[in-house]
Formats: structure tokens, sequence, C-alpha cells
């Protein structure tokens, strides 16, 4: 039976082309679409799933209340946590700290590389799963001058040398053992480190500061299994409180693992659901959107071609077929196309996987060999196949057979209306993600252009390693002498960023729940102004002159003085108890170091003599000399002072750009499956109006003996889609706005939904409808009458 | 074999009832080989339809087999009309997509016939109509009178125990109407029962009885 299904249906296949193509075509774009998000998708969620104790795993985080409105959560812990959770919870079976990990210097011999660096406690090995293949977790760090690699870290550092027990160079200068070599790291973590040291080694040489005030740590804890998080959570909060001293910490909660992937965004306190899930459930919807749109197309040309099958479904009947049978018959027809479709997307996947993994930045494969995606495979094809067939399917086989014998079945308006339904289902789906492409390509462009307060052009910085900083004045005059640099300063950050930043100032006029009142920290060496290009609102920028700016002034910007409520804030104090007092000399313009997309921050630049520990060097070029000019003397001058580390630079206006990466991220994906979309809702009215031509063959022809146009007639074969698709896009419309608005919220600067959007999506669609229907109608209006009359 | 008694079909027209059939009553026996004559329009094929179980009455008994038709569920009709019953059609309807030989075996595949049944069923027919040289052919590429053989091959593969034809010859000339008739009256002498429309004289004259139908009535 099946096999004769089979038959009848490959024969269709084959005398239809158009029809199939059409539809093997669109399920495929439908399948590989959905397939490619899914791979994407199922890899967001596999993130920690290898480590074994994922289920009791957490982060810790604390919530600052920075005023009586807004409560800022953050990651960062005190470095005395570990330690009093460990004594006073006996829920906790592990907790330890980590630092956040750096890019830093690590040389063997003649070789030196820049990978990232990061210290734990011994117990992480127990609570993370990140097995060892030399050496072991008991015996790594039991000499705190240790070093933990990678395999890979190990590989480029060593080649085929055994690592064990050499001694190798961090940050030029810390000499330290291997006394362990780690399994790569999966891909789907979040730890990215090469090389591990113990933080007691942090210790050793002074990098780590313990106090309750302090932020400066990452918490992980381990609970035993038996114990309730938010019984456990209940007692955390009062962590900072029993041990304050004198600053009001914050609220320490633990956050588990397995949601720090994609849920780790909070908004007041709270998780947001506006992490990295909501990117991925919106993209999962509208990869299911368009296999939707292409079993539409399915169903639609099923339904159309209907009139030429009905014999078929009356004749079978006759000669005893059910009406069970008869759906059968269809559904695995339909069937057939989905496993040829589903053949042709695994191609496409295969081609284009290359692509998408550049375009969203990760390094996905097929996993042919894993059952779980082979069942899931079987599934989408069982389930596309019987999506898209049910419906003519059920249309089909319910035709009676005298009517249909007799010829005096009617297919009127009745048996097109669902079909119209779909078009313009479809075509909404198509116009919403229009418009919101768009949208999104505007935000970008929004947060691209806002003015940064300082001039990117020509602007550069490098990292200075090891004890580079205290060369930093003789470096400058070199800068500065080579012709290629206008101005230089040194900074405790990467120029671009806001790592740092503190809490617990006072000042006059403040609010009490102003304590907590979170600013950015920069602290920079003269001519920052001069060499960024920020402006001064008023007051005076720093000046080898006044001998006191380096410890008892400070420059804030326009932010900052709103957030003090300041009115004339020249002058005026600002206090902090382990620091002391610090004059305001003057306000900066607001300029966008951070996040482009949130209100500016406010910000206190301080000074730092030349010698302190800077790690970054910032450099305003010479505009008049070429860039590979410029990087070559520069290059020259850093070798010239450090001869071992690699000479490593940004510019800023790239680095600028990375910021909208997860922008980045959504304009693409959104044109590439709003363009499936269209294309595939289009395919879908390109098959309809072949059919609706073909049909009219005959009506046609009498039209044009009687002496109709031909822009008459392809007039009216076009008329009835456009109305479909103006309908549609009426339809989109306020599906869009609620939609975009809730795209835009996400962002607290965003720009405005502007009504052109709606006027210019609705008249792309109504344009591709009219390319895709005319070539049918022209293709219709001008064949020879006669011929087709004749045919009849 | 069956009886029908005081048939009524009507269409609704506006607020008229439209009749096709007028009181018609009507016993066949086995055996039987009848042919329903009239003017066009007077109702022949609502009456055959209705015979076929493909039509229902508004009003009247249907018996077939000491079945009462018209109040037995739809399934257990279907299931009576694939056992006993095989359709012939002026239009032949056979299926463009599949040759002589699918068209033929497509029966087959609903009465539930493994392969090899089917097989050797189908080359039985085939051998019989006279068509083996045909049989992978689509019906595009035969003639009326041929396709017409194979529709009746393919009514008869089931061996049912009545044939209903409607105007089986109407689209053939002549000597292809005289060797259809032939067939049909083969069968007949081998026990089954046929009701033909027809609009020849000599054709109905083949048959065992003639009713005659005039206005939706019997005369
Ligand atoms: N679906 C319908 N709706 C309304 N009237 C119908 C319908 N089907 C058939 N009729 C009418 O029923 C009458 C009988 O039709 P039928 O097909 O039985 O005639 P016939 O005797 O077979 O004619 P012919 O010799 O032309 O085939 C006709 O007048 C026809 O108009
Ligand atoms: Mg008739």
């Amino acid at each position: 039976m099946l096999q004769n299904y089979l038959k009848i249906a490959l024969r269709n296949l084959l005398k239809n082309k158009t029809f199939s193509f059409i539809n093997i075509a669109g399920l495929a774009v439908g399948l590989a679409s959905t397939m490619l998000l899914a791979l994407w998708v199922l890899d967001e969620y596999s993130f920690e799933n290898f480590q074994e104790k994922r289920d009791v795993l957490f982060q810790g985080k604390r919530n600052f209340k920075e005023s009586e409105t807004s409560i800022w959560t953050s990651s960062s812990q005190s470095g005395n946590t570990a330690e009093y959770i460990r004594k006073n919870f006996p829920e906790v079976k592990n907790a330890v700290l980590t630092d956040w990990g750096n890019n830093v210097t690590i040389s063997y011999g003649e070789k030196s590389l820049k990978k990232t660096w990061f210290s734990v406690e011994t117990p992480f090995f127990e609570m993370f799963t990140f097995p060892f293949v030399q050496g072991s977790a008991k015996t790594a760090f039991i000499d705190v001058n240790s070093v933990v690699l990678t395999e890979s870290m190990a590989k480029s550092l060593f080649g085929d040398e055994d690592p064990m027990n050499k001694l190798v160079k961090i940050n030029l200068k810390h000499s330290l053992k291997v006394t362990g070599v780690l399994k790569d790291l999966p891909k789907n973590t979040r730890f990215n480190f090469d090389y591990l040291t113990s933080i007691k080694f942090l210790d050793s040489i002074g990098e780590t500061y313990y106090g309750w005030s302090a932020n400066n740590f990452q918490l992980w804890v381990e609970l035993r299994p038996d114990a309730n998080l938010e019984a456990v959570n209940k007692k955390m909060l009062k962590v900072y409180k029993s041990n304050a001293d004198g600053f009001s910490n914050g609220d320490l909660f633990l956050y588990p693992l397995s949601r720090l992937r994609l849920f780790n965004k909070f908004n007041n306190g709270v998780e947001s659901g506006e992490g990295l899930n909501s990117l991925v459930s919106l993209f999962s919807i509208i990869s299911i959107v368009i296999l939707v749109i292409a079993c539409i197309n399915f169903m639609n040309l099923s339904t159309a071609r209907s009139e030429k099958r009905a014999k078929e479904v009356g004749v079978r009947k006759v000669t005893g077929a059910t009406r069970g049978s008869l759906i059968s018959l269809f559904l695995s027809e339909s069937l057939l196309i989905t496993i040829l479709a589903f053949g042709l997307a695994i191609l496409m996947v295969t081609l284009l996987l290359p692509a998408f993994n550049d375009l969203i930045g990760k390094q996905l494969t097929i996993p042919f060999g894993n059952i779980n995606y082979v069942l899931g495979a079987i599934i989408l094809v069982l389930f596309t196949g019987f999506m898209s067939g049910s419906y003519p399917a059920f249309f089909l086989s319910s035709f009676k057979p005298i009517k249909v014998l007799k010829g005096t079945m009617q297919l009127g308006r009745g048996a097109s209306l669902p079909r119209k339904i779909l078009v313009v289902i479809q075509f909404c789906f198509s116009i919403v993600l229009i418009i919101f492409t768009i949208l999104v390509y505007q935000q970008i462009r929004f947060g691209q252009n806002q003015p940064l307060g300082y001039d990117q052009k020509n602007l550069m910085y490098f990292e200075m390693p090891g004890e580079m900083y205290k060369q930093f004045t003789p470096m400058k005059q070199d800068l500065l002498a080579s012709g290629v640099v206008m101005s230089a300063y040194s900074t405790n950050q990467p120029m671009n960023a806001t790592g740092n930043n503190s809490w617990g100032y006072e000042w006059k006029g403040q609010k009490p729940e102003q304590k907590n009142q979170i600013f950015d920290n920069v602290r920079v060496t003269l001519d920052f102004l001069k060499t960024t290009g920020i402006k001064l609102k008023e007051g005076r920028d720093y000046s080898p002159q006044f001998m006191a700016d380096t410890i008892h002034s400070v420059l804030v910007n326009e932010a900052a003085v709103k957030a003090m409520g300041l009115k004339n804030p020249l002058g005026e104090i600002i206090r902090r108890q382990r620091d002391g007092n610090y004059t305001i000399v003057g306000v900066l313009q607001d300029f966008v170091f951070g996040n482009p997309f949130e209100d500016k921050q406010p910000m206190m630049v301080q000074l730092m003599p030349d010698s302190q520990s800077a790690s970054n060097v910032v450099l305003r070029l010479n505009p008049q000399k070429s860039a590979t000019e410029c990087l070559e003397k520069i290059s020259t001058i850093f070798k010239k002072y450090e001869s071992v580390a690699p000479f490593d630079y940004e510019f800023v206006d790239t680095e600028f750009e990375k910021k909208f990466s997860k922008e980045t991220l959504l304009r693409n994906l959104a044109y590439l499956f709003g363009g499936l979309a269209i294309f595939v809702s289009c395919l879908g009215l390109f098959g309809l109006a072949s059919f609706m031509a073909e049909r009219r063959t005959k009506e046609i022809g009498i039209r044009k003996v009687l002496g109709a146009s031909i822009s008459g007639i392809v007039m009216m074969l076009s008329k009835d889609f456009l109305k479909l698709v103006g309908i549609a896009t009426i339809v989109s419309f306020p599906i869009a706005w609620w939609l975009g608005n809730k795209f835009l919220e996400y962002y607290p600067k965003h720009i405005n939904f502007a009504w052109w959007i709606f006027a210019v999506s609705g008249i792309m669609a109504g344009v591709i409808a009219l390319l895709t229907v005319s070539y049918q109608a022209i293709k219709a209006a001008v064949a020879n009458p006669v011929k087709s009359l004749r045919t009849e | 074999m069956l009886q029908l008694k005081n048939i009524f079909r009507w269409y609704n027209s506006g607020a008229n009832r439209a009749f096709v059939l007028r009181d018609v009553s009507l016993e066949i026996q086995k055996g039987e080989f009848v042919s329903i004559m009239g003017p066009s329009g007077s109702g022949k094929s609502t009456l055959l339809h209705v015979l076929g179980m493909m039509d229902e009455p508004n009003e009247g008994q249907y018996l077939f087999l000491d079945n009462n038709v018209l109040n037995i569920k739809e399934k257990q009709r279907a299931e009576l009309y694939k056992k006993h019953i095989g359709f012939v059609f002026q239009a032949y309807h056979l299926i463009d997509e599949l040759t002589v030989y699918e068209n033929i075996e497509t029966p087959l595949l609903y009465h539930g016939f493994n392969s090899s049944e089917r097989k050797s069923m189908v080359a039985d027919v085939l051998d019989r109509f006279n068509i083996v040289g045909k049989k992978d052919l689509f019906p595009n590429q035969l003639s009326g009178g041929q396709q017409q053989l194979v529709g009746i091959a393919r009514a008869v593969i089931t061996k049912p125990d009545l044939i209903l034809a409607d105007e089986p010859t109407g689209n053939l000339n002549s000597k292809q109407g005289e060797e259809i008739m032939d067939l049909f009256k083969t069968l007949n002498q081998e026990g089954v029962t046929i009701v033909q429309v027809t609009h020849s004289e000599k054709n109905a004259a083949v048959g065992s009885r003639i009713v005659n139908l005039l206005d939706g009535r019997v005369v």
C-alpha cells in the first residue's frame, strides 16, 4: 500500500515541477533555518551541562540598594565571604574565591604569549569538572608558586616537551612551576582560562585585598544536595550585614550556575528575563514561523490544485477507498516531499554552517552521531510532513465522488477563503519581520551615532606588560618625539571600558540613601583631556602646576554632578572614609566610555602620578601620518622598553564597534531570517499565481479576443494578491508596533518608532509581492489567445 | 437481490422542490441484466447512483441483499458497496497518473489483497480483456474503447455481484460499443447482475429487461 502511495506521490512530483520545486525548496529553507537555529539554541542551553555538579553549583551575587528606587546587582564579592560561608553555613559543601581573569603574558624560554590567567582556590577542582591530564588537584597548589596549564596552552608553550615541573614566567616577573595540565575546556562553559594559579599566589605577590567593603573576587558555592536554596539564601542576605564595618555592603545571594549563561540579567535585584534567553527564544519563534510559512505554502498549493485531484479522489472512492486511506495517501505524499526537503535542508545546513558560525561567533557542527539529534530530526520531519499535509489531506478526502465525477463540484469562494487567510498570515509574519529588522538596524545606528564626547579617530591604546609602567615617563617622551604621537597618558584600565567602580562617598547635601551611590572610577596621568578630546564644562584640567592634584583633586562628569545634586560643583568636597577628601576642580562634559545604550553613569576621574602602576597607555596619533608608519614607530619604542612581551594594541574605534556585538548579532540574524521568511512567502505566492494564471487561461484568452489590454489583464490577475498583501500589512502593524516597542524598551536609550517604518515596510511588501505575481500574470497575459483557446 | 420502495429524490431550488425521482419502486433479481432508458434529464444517472449507494434518496426504502441500506451506518454501507458493487462510467474515469496495470490494481489495494494475490488477479484480468500489451501505458495513450475496457476491468476485478454502468458506450463508436456489450453479456452469463443506463435501443436489447424512466417516474 505505502509503496503504491509513494509511487504515485513520486509521479505527481515529477509531473508538477513548479509545484514540487516550490514545496521542496520552501520546506527545505524552513527546515534548514529551524535546524540552524536549533543547533544554536541547543548549544546555548548546553552551557555548563558537562559540569557533574551543575545542580548544586552557584555563583555569589549581591544586590546593592543605590537609591530607594534602584537596586544594582553585581557578581563581585569581598574576599572574606568564602571563608565566612565555609565556617557558618553547614548547608555549604564548598565555597571558593576566584579572580576575574586577565590577559597576561606567559613565557617559557624565548616564547611569550598573551593568554588568560585565572586564579582559584584549590577546592575549585572538586566543584567544577575540569579534569587533570597530568598532575592532580590535590598536589597542584601545595606550593604557592605553581601554575596549571590547559592542554593547548601547554602545547603552544612547550610543543612536544613535557611541561611538568618546568618554570614559566607570568607577566615577565613571576617564575612559577608547572604542576599540572588540565584537559582543554569545553566550548560551552563560561570559564575561558588558559592557565591557573592559586589565590594564595596572588596573596603572596600582594595583589589581593581582603575587606568586607571590597568587591574584587568572584564567589562560587557548592551546596549539599539536600540543602534548600531559598532557605540558604535567606541566611546569605545577612552575610554582609553581620560583618558591617561602617559601609552597607549589600545583600549576598546564590545564583544557579546553570542560569548564568541565559538568564544572567537583573533589574532592580531580580532576574529580568532580558538575558540572552530572550534573544534565543525570539529566534526560536522566528525559525518556527519560517517553517510554518513553508508549510502554509504546501497547504495552499495543494488545495489550489485540488480541482485537478478531485477526480482521482472520486475514482478512488468509487473503487472502494475509505476516507482514512485517502488521508494516508495524501499524508504520505507530504511526508515524501518533507523527506526530500529534509535531505536538501541538511545539504544547505552543511554548506551554510561555516557562514552561520561566523555570523553568531561560534563553532557549531552538525551532530550526525548524536542519537538525540537524530530523533529530534525525525520528529521534526514527521511534524512538518503532518502539519503541511493534514489540511489538504482532510480537505481533499472529503470530496463526494458523485459530485466530482459528475463535474458539478464547485470549489467556489468557500474553498479559497482559507487559502486567502493563510496568505495573509504569511505576509503578516514577513512584514512584522521587515519592520523589526528596520528597527534593529536603526537602533544600532543610533547607538553608533551617539555623541561620544570624545574623538574616537586616531586614538589607540596598548597594554603595558610587567613593570613597564615604571618607565612610562621616558617612554612618553620617546613617543612624542617620534612625531607620530600627538599626546599620551597612562591609565588603570583599557580605554573605552568602565571596569572599576566604588561607593561609600559623602558630600554636602547628600541624602541618606545616597551612601551607596556608585561612581565609575578612572585613574589617569596628565594629558587625559588633551589625548581623548573630552571637553571641560567648567573648572580646569589637571595640571603639573597644582602639586596637590594627585591626592586631593577630582574631575567628575555631568552625570555625577546631577546624581549628587550639586548646584555649584566646583570646590565642593567629596569624602571617603578610607581615602580622604577630594575637591572637585573640574566638570567634564558627559562622554561614553561604557555601554552606549545605557544612561551615562556618574564618574570620577582621578589623577595618578606617572610612576604609579598603570596597565594601559592611550595615544592620540598624528593624523598626518599613515597608520602603518605610526604602528611601526610605536612598536619600535615599545620594544626598546620591553623586548620579550608582544606589542598588543587596539584602536578605540574598532573596539567601540565590538560593544555592538549583541546588537549586530541580532541584526544579522534578523536580516537572515527576515529575508528567508520573505523568500519562502514569495515562493508560495509565486506558486499560487501560477495556478491562478493556469486556471484562468481560457478566460484570459476570451478577454483578449474581446479586446482586453495586456496591462489590464496583468492588473486583473495581480489585484487579488495585492489586496491580500494590503490586508496583511494592516493586520501586521499593531503586532509590529507592540513587538517593536517591547524590543526598544530593552534599551534605556533608544530611537522612537517612526511612522515611516510602517509605510516603507508596507510598500516593500507590496512591491515584492507585485514582482512575484506579475511574472506569472504577464506570462499569462502575453500568451497568444488563439493558442490557449484551441487547447481547451 | 435488491429492492427500491417508493424512492423520492429532489433538489431544493428556491422555494420549490425539483423532483428528480418520484415514487420509484424497482426490484432486481440476482442474475438479471437490466437496461435503464429515458430521455436526458429523466433521472437515470440519479437512479443508478442511488443503487450504487453514492446518493441518498430523500424518501423511501432500499433493500440490498436483505440490508436496509438507508438505515445502516456509513461504514457498513461502504463495506457492502465494496464487497458487492462495481461501477463503470461513461467518461471512464481512470486515474491519469497511473498506468493501465495500476489503475486495475487500485481497487485490490482497498480490498486488502496482498501483493502476490494482486499480481495474479491483475494478470488474469489483463489476459481476459486482451490488454496485456497495454498494461504499462497511461490512460491518455489509449483509445476511448480501450479506456472503457480498462474501466470495466477495474470494476470486475474484485468479482462484484452487481455491476452498475452509466452509459458505458456513450463515448464509443458502434464497433467499440458492441465489444463492450459482448463483454457484459459474458459477465452476465457468469452470474453477475448488471444494471446499465443507455440511450441505445440496440444495447438495451442485450439485457433481459428494460426499465423506462420519464420525468423521474418508472413508466
Ligand atoms: N446537484 C443537483 N442540483 C440540482 N439539480 C440536479 C443536481 N444533479 C442533478 N440534477 C437534476 O436532476 C435531473 C436528473 O439528472 P440525471 O443526471 O439523473 O439525468 P440523466 O437521466 O442521467 O440525464 P442524461 O441522460 O443527460 O445523463 C436533471 O434535471 C438535473 O438537472
Ligand atoms: Mg446521466
